[in-house]
């Protein structure tokens, strides 16, 4: 087994809150000096503003070749994190040790200048990432005809729309070859097809052996590019794994239980009305316990209420939001529709299963309602219960089949789709417009 | 911040770390990156300009002029050398603006930089070498002026003037050395950008730029051996003028640019650690 590529070992950063964070006037510093004088010297203040710890005891080995995710909410320090493996700024605690050339991308287009042409700055900006000029010169051709931009080449950068200064400046850093690669948030920039061509540029180099680290709230291009996935809270790693178990704890992460399920009962406080009330929900996928589910595979919503009274036909329903906060759709028992009776009192469990091929990648969260409809009565609506996440492993075997890059909509059914050959196609217009 | 196992390439990030060969080998492995930064500055100052590159040509001359109306011929201020007044005081602009340019730039060059310090790892000392280069692209521009201006007025040519050139080097030399120091306390106290250009306008009169050291009364003159910057202009103009050059004097000058150097290089990569997060 190789030794870890990244090892990081007690990892921790501690920041200054307050108006001072880290700035100090020259007359604070002679008033403290004068208080003290040798503490001017060293450069220690009087007193400790308050401080934060933006990482905390953060420990993880990368192995040479992984791909792995650094996912967690705002402020659970990822930036903090890429910052200090890319050198930006070092740790307060800890030590990282790294066994390869490390470049990092936080942010497209580092050093560009606008006053400078295409060219200059291609070279300019490659040399900032860790480049030698002939390194640059030797991938110049592949960089222009990746951005391209070949027809703009000289003219100043300030002049380009912004979908070419974006693809001007992640074509260069696309040709850097470190050991390690770390990149953050980039592909949220340009438009679809960029975009698509972005991700498939890091599927290559993170196929091609070698290590790349990859921050991003965009959960379905974490999922499809890396094995792994290392979840922030806090400043403290909160799970570590593959990438599906843990972009399934991070987005059961709201409720802080068990990612799948909600037990009323155990939470001593059931919600519903004198009518009828929710007991409990979850999620029952192909991996028990993972809140994130194979596109191909179908899964299932359980929910389980307990009818205190006939007098109404109830009714559960399961709404599915997105990552926008859309509903994607609902679903309800048929029951009711049925029946037009109410149930007797007692306990039930209701399953609804989602087919496998019907959802689209990325996150959702489930609302559990039981309502009547007539006159419409909503006795239980809980939001948010618990997220999900839809995954493509990539296998091919999806819709997405092996095509990579970006796939809108807010469902991918595979549907049934018959092409037949009508015989050869002949009289068509000149100009092939067809 | 950085330090290297010996038994294999392992580079290894740490809270802190004395200063040591790392540091210099990181630098010189970013040479190339030094040049391209320098590069930029000249490109970019140029390109922006209408006048181009002509106004590192008119800066130095327009100057000397004014330091010739008011000194020379109000003030009757009168070189030391057997060279006309003009010339004389160029070659004093020339020197100090290299100076005074490199080490203002130097000073800012971090704070004008602060989207690449924020966002990607280089050694930070680069920013001000950099600056200094581009002072000293400038200065050799206003030195071809100077040249120029030789010609015009017939002054002669010594066989010494090849050292002009590695005299000028130690301006620049102490525009670096205090630049690291600038440069890294003016993310810590921003006072320095507004008391730096004070202390530079307050220099060029405690410096001999445009009157010789000799004017200055002997009991006096120690004062002047204190300002380094002082021996420089003099030497510059010895070995131009073919004139004795201060040689004890500018040697002493060099080991005190290079004591203040390695200091501030030690307390620029002391602070280094936390540019970023000082922006």
């Amino acid at each position: 087994m190789s030794e870890a590529i990244i090892q990081a070992r007690n990892l921790g950063k501690r920041y200054q809150l307050g108006a001072t964070s880290g700035r100090t006037t020259l007359r604070d510093a002679l008033a403290s000096g004068i208080k003290a004088p040798l503490r001017l010297l060293r450069g220690a203040r009087a007193a400790d503003p308050e401080t934060f710890w933006a990482l905390k005891d953060v420990a993880f080995d990368i192995t040479a070749g992984e791909a792995v995710g650094i996912i967690g909410r705002n402020g659970a320090g990822k930036s903090t994190l890429l910052k200090i493996l890319s050198r930006i700024t070092s740790p307060t605690t800890g030590e990282v040790r790294l066994r390869g050339k490390v470049a990092s991308l936080l942010e497209v287009g580092t050093g560009f200048h606008g006053e400078l042409s295409g060219r200059e700055n291609i070279f300019l900006n490659g040399a900032i990432m860790g480049m030698t000029r002939a390194e640059v010169r030797q991938r110049f051709d592949e960089i222009v005809a990746f951005a391209e931009i070949d027809k703009f080449l000289d003219t100043p950068v300030k002049r380009y729309s912004s979908g070419m200064y974006v693809r001007l400046a992640f074509a260069v850093a696309a040709h850097l070859q470190p050991e390690i690669l770390v990149v953050d948030e980039v592909l949220a920039v340009g438009d679809a097809s960029f975009q698509k061509k972005c991700l498939g540029k890091m599927q290559t180099v993170a196929s091609g052996g070698r290590t790349v680290l990859f921050v991003s709230h965009n959960m379905a291009a974490i999922t499809r590019l890396c094995s792994r996935a290392i979840l922030l809270s806090r400043g403290q790693v909160a799970a570590d794994g593959p990438v599906a178990k843990v972009a399934g704890i991070y987005a059961g992460g709201a409720t802080g239980e068990s990612a799948t399920e909600v037990d009323f009962r155990k939470r001593g406080k059931v919600p519903g009305s004198e009518h009828v009330r929710l007991l409990a929900a979850r999620l029952l996928g192909d991996q028990p316990g993972s809140p994130s589910v194979d596109i191909r595979r179908p899964f299932s919503i359980q929910c389980d209420f307990e009818v205190l009274t006939d007098r109404y036909p109830l009714n559960p329903n399961i709404h599915f939001f997105g990552e926008d906060g859309a509903c994607i759709f609902i679903t309800s028992d048929g029951y009711v529709r049925e029946n037009q009776a109410p149930r007797r009192p007692g306990v039930y469990r209701s399953t609804v299963t989602v087919p496998g091929n019907f959802m689209s990648e990325g996150m959702f969260s489930v609302d559990v309602a039981l309502s009547t409809s007539d006159p419409t009565i909503v006795h239980v609506a809980e939001r948010g219960l618990f997220s999900f996440s839809v995954y493509d492993p990539g296998e091919g075997d999806s819709l997405r089949g092996n095509y990579g890059g970006p796939f809108p909509g807010a469902v991918r059914p595979m549907l049934p789709w018959r092409t037949e050959a009508l015989g050869t196609v002949v009289n068509l217009r000149e100009g092939g417009e067809a | 911040m950085t330090a290297t196992d010996t038994s294999e390439r392992v580079l290894i990030l740490r809270p802190t770390a004395a200063l040591s060969w790392q540091d210099f080998r990181d630098a010189w492995d970013y040479r190339e990156l030094l040049l391209i930064l320098a590069l930029r500055d000249v490109q970019v100052r140029y390109k922006q300009a209408s006048l181009g590159i002509a106004w590192a040509l008119l800066q130095p001359l327009v100057q000397m002029l004014i330091f010739t109306v008011l000194f020379n011929r109000f003030a009757g201020i009168h070189g030391d050398s057997a060279v006309p007044y003009p010339v004389f005081c160029l070659a004093g602009v020339t020197v100090w603006s290299l100076f005074a340019n490199g080490l203002s730039h130097a000073s800012e060059s971090l704070l004008a930089s602060s989207n690449l310090v924020t966002k990607v790892y280089f050694p930070r000392v680069l920013l001000p070498l950099a600056s200094i280069l581009t002072a000293v692209v400038d200065s050799s521009i206003a030195g071809l002026l100077l040249l120029g201006l030789m010609v015009v007025m017939h002054v002669p040519f010594h066989a010494t003037a090849l050292l002009a050139v590695p005299i000028a080097g130690v301006a620049a030399l102490f525009a670096a050395a205090l630049g690291l120091w600038t440069s890294a306390l003016n993310l810590q106290f921003r006072d320095v950008r507004h008391a730096l250009p004070f202390f530079i306008q307050i220099m060029v009169y405690a410096t001999p730029v445009f009157y010789p050291a000799s004017l200055v009364p002997a009991k006096y003159a120690f004062l002047l051996s204190l300002n380094p910057m002082a021996t420089v202009i003099e030497g510059f103009r010895a070995a131009l003028f073919g004139t004795p050059i201060p040689l004890a004097r500018l040697g002493l000058s060099v080991v005190a640019a290079v004591v203040v150097g390695l200091l501030g290089f030690v307390r620029f990569r002391h602070l280094e650690r936390t540019f970023a997060d000082r922006i």
